[in-house]
């Protein structure tokens, strides 16, 4: 373990809503008040803030985390933007961790916002901008391509029907429904429901995907003298990994997140971790579309290539099985603000670990979690592992 | 944790559109020119004369398309041109059926990634399947990810230099 | 072969066309709703951080300087009168095409404000710092709930 020992001590979000009547800033100030207040501490006990966001134009607003920083606590503090697209939500946290470890600060307040739905006529919109503007945008891309072009390519290498795959988007909107912030949980949803719906981009249907959301999510970090006065349940960030892959994705092997292993493997070396699948108690690896889900399960080395379907067919990830897979509801149940969604699994994870999910929580007092996220144009993986 | 989920204030969209908030819209219009750089604008007037090329690194032996003149892997100057086939392989693809701002297609797009015969393997470019059908059923009869595929190009005196020269890729096999 | 090559021909060189097309379509937030609300009734509201002793305008519903909450009994009126703090004359628009007439913004400290607020000053002259100022509101039933139903601040 590199550093000081760095612990998450506080969480707080807002609820995942499909359009908030509150700005970004208001967000953002919601979810970092309940963080503090989560653990009993004040803004004048922070030394340092770390913001993400996703791309500007969701928001609206250039320098979006400037914009934001009133709300995120950063006044009058050292404060810094983390963006890799999609990982950002978990990068966030890792950036804490860096802080700290490093011995530069005692105390990060993490805050991660989107408010995707000021972005019209579709947050989807833009996302056209992430691609090539010589060579693909004449072509009239949208952001489902790519999706669906990683997934039929991950179908079928691995020969697995739309069926297997619809099964990850039932047990996340199922788990949602016991989480207080989701939008799209929902207790009795079926395979059917999923395969029913609507056609975006073949292999993607509408129910394959996660929502548009509005949120913010907030933890609070603290070196291991602060976290054991501010609370007797610390629970201790054991690892960190991230790496990115190269940006012409039109020459990777689009079956298998390279870049998802590389992450986690540096992640697993610094938690001292030789056995993932038994070590790792708790996953909740970034779920934007039910296929990635899968797709990260065999990037984070948890399931064989092709065979994450399997973990999720026979209830093993289900949340009392023997490895729970996105208790929260992930992505797909809870809701979908880019860089929020990811740091939401981080503070599940915590609250997890603590035994203060309520109806979500795991059973068997786990002891070890990991979240994953995973974004840019599909090539940066990043992951932290917590422990109590 | 529920004492941690703040209860934030969730609109409906009707709340937007009948006026019962206060809005304010502000369109960006940003308008651009990007360099096309000295790969791809090689690659650019090559389309216009009908040709793939590609970029060789001596180093680790690649043949790299899109073309570039540095090789991101061994991080030096590529080498050399190379002509490559306007033929190649579906890597994958799938069958698009909305817009980008999410409206119906009536006659779905079938975007694909295809290796281009003559560079390395698995070197792809993003590109759209064509002369396969017109509705999804259809579509999906046939098409399959291993497919050959060809170029089909727009008439000489069309081309401007795009990547729309070629039109898209049709099957080369039934 | 060096990094870059030679261009041969001017036509070598090129540039591809774009756009980014898309529209913010923002709500007002919790605050600003009711902060909009107030300029249509005609008042300006800010609301004061008893702890940090900093009142804010326009209104907000937390204070960034300790991230307490400002709660009903933070609202207050300020103004409408108050003190130019600083101004400038626009005469280039956006586009960089000329501003004829030019426009004049001023930084206005209303009476019981801490911040300040950026706005149209309206009326010919020289202006100077911390002259008094008042606010000028659009006639009610023009007001919308915008910041445009102020129309700015004249000299008193």
């Amino acid at each position: 373990m590199a550093g000081r020992r760095v612990a998450i001590v506080g969480a707080g979000m807002t609820k995942f809503v499909r359009r908030a009547l509150e700005t970004g800033q208001e967000l953002a100030w919601e979810a970092a008040s309940k963080a503090l207040e989560s653990c009993e501490m004040t803004l004048d006990q922070i030394d340092a803030v770390v913001l993400g966001s996703a791309p500007d134009a969701f928001d609206g607003v250039h320098m979006k985390v400037e914009y934001l920083s009133p709300g995120a606590g950063a006044w009058g503090k050292p404060t810094i933007r983390g963006y890799v697209g999609g990982g950002t939500g978990v990068f966030a946290a890792i950036q804490g961790w860096y802080h700290i470890a490093s011995g530069m600060f005692d105390t990060v307040l993490v805050v991660c916002e989107e408010k995707m739905s000021s972005c019209h006529p579709h947050p989807q919109a833009a996302f056209n901008y992430i691609f090539d503007h010589t060579l693909e945008r004449p072509l009239g891309p949208n952001l489902l391509w790519i999706f669906a072009l990683e997934m039929n390519a991950y179908m079928t290498k691995y020969g697995l029907t739309k069926r297997d795959i619809a099964m990850v988007a039932v047990k996340n909107k199922r788990n949602a429904a016991d989480h207080p912030a989701a939008l799209l949980g929902d207790p009795n949803i079926t395979v059917e429901d999923i395969l029913q719906s609507e056609v975006l981009a073949w292999p993607v249907q509408r129910l394959d995907v996660s929502p548009v959301t509005d949120g913010a999510v907030a933890i609070v970090m603290a070196a291991e003298h602060v976290a054991r006065r501010v609370t007797n349940k610390p629970v201790w960030v054991e690892g960190v990994g991230w790496s990115l892959d190269t940006q012409y994705w039109t020459n990777r092997d689009l079956s298998y997140p390279t870049y998802v292993e590389e992450a986690a493997r540096k992640a697993y070396a610094m938690a001292g971790i030789k056995e993932p699948r038994k070590e790792i108690h708790i996953v909740e690896p970034y779920d934007p579309f039910d296929y990635k889900e899968l797709h990260h399960l065999e990037g984070l080395l948890l399931a064989d290539r092709g065979k994450a379907a399997e973990l999720i067919a026979l209830g093993i990830a289900n949340r009392d099985g023997d490895m729970p897979v996105t208790p929260s509801g992930g992505l797909l149940g809870v809701g979908n603000p880019i860089a929020a969604a990811g740091l939401m699994k981080v503070a599940e994870i915590f609250w997890q670990l603590r035994g203060e999910a309520g109806k979500r929580q795991v059973p068997g007092q786990p002891r070890r979690g990991l979240a994953q996220a995973w974004g840019d144009l599909m090539q940066v993986g990043t992951v932290i592992i917590l422990g109590i | 944790m529920e004492r941690w989920v703040y209860p934030t204030t969730g609109l409906r969209a009707e709340d937007l559109e009948q006026g019962r908030v206060c809005l304010v819209r502000t369109p960006m219009r940003g308008e651009y020119a990007w360099d096309a750089g000295v790969a791809v604008g090689r690659f650019l007037a090559e389309l216009k004369a009908g040709r793939l090329i590609g970029r060789r690194c001596r180093a680790c032996g690649r043949v790299m398309v899109p073309p570039r003149m540095f090789c991101e892997q061994c991080f030096r100057p590529t080498d050399e041109w190379v002509p490559l086939a306007d033929t190649g392989t579906v890597i994958t693809l799938s069958v698009c059926t909305i817009s980008w701002d999410m409206r119906r297609l009536e006659v779905p797009e079938v975007p694909a990634v295809i290796a281009i015969d003559g560079a390395s393997p698995g070197m792809g470019i993003m590109h759209k399947l064509g002369e396969i059908g017109r509705t999804l059923e259809e579509i999906l009869d046939r098409v399959r990810i291993g497919m050959r595929v060809q170029a089909v190009w727009k008439p000489a005196g069309e081309r401007e230099g795009a990547i729309t020269d070629i039109l898209y890729f049709r099957p080369l096999e039934q | 072969m060096p990094l870059i090559e030679r261009i041969q021909h001017l036509n070598e060189a090129r540039a591809w066309r774009g756009a980014i097309r898309l529209e913010g379509v923002y709500t007002a937030g919790v605050a600003g709703e009711r902060w909009l609300r107030g300029l249509q009734e005609g008042k300006i509201y800010g609301t004061r951080c008893p702890r940090c002793r900093y009142t804010y305008v326009p209104a907000r519903r937390f204070c960034e300087r300790c991230l307490g909450e400002l709660s009903e009994d933070a609202w207050i009126e300020v103004g409408p009168q108050g003190t130019l703090i600083s101004w400038t004359r626009v005469h280039v628009a956006p586009d960089g095409a000329p501003l004829v007439p030019p426009r004049t913004i001023g930084l206005i400290r209303l009476d019981g404000a801490d911040a300040v607020l950026v706005h149209e000053l309206i009326g010919d002259g020289e202006w100077a710092s911390g002259m008094r100022v008042e606010a000028v509101f659009r006639p009610p039933a023009e007001r919308v709930g915008s910041i445009r139903d102020l129309l700015g601040f004249r000299r008193l």
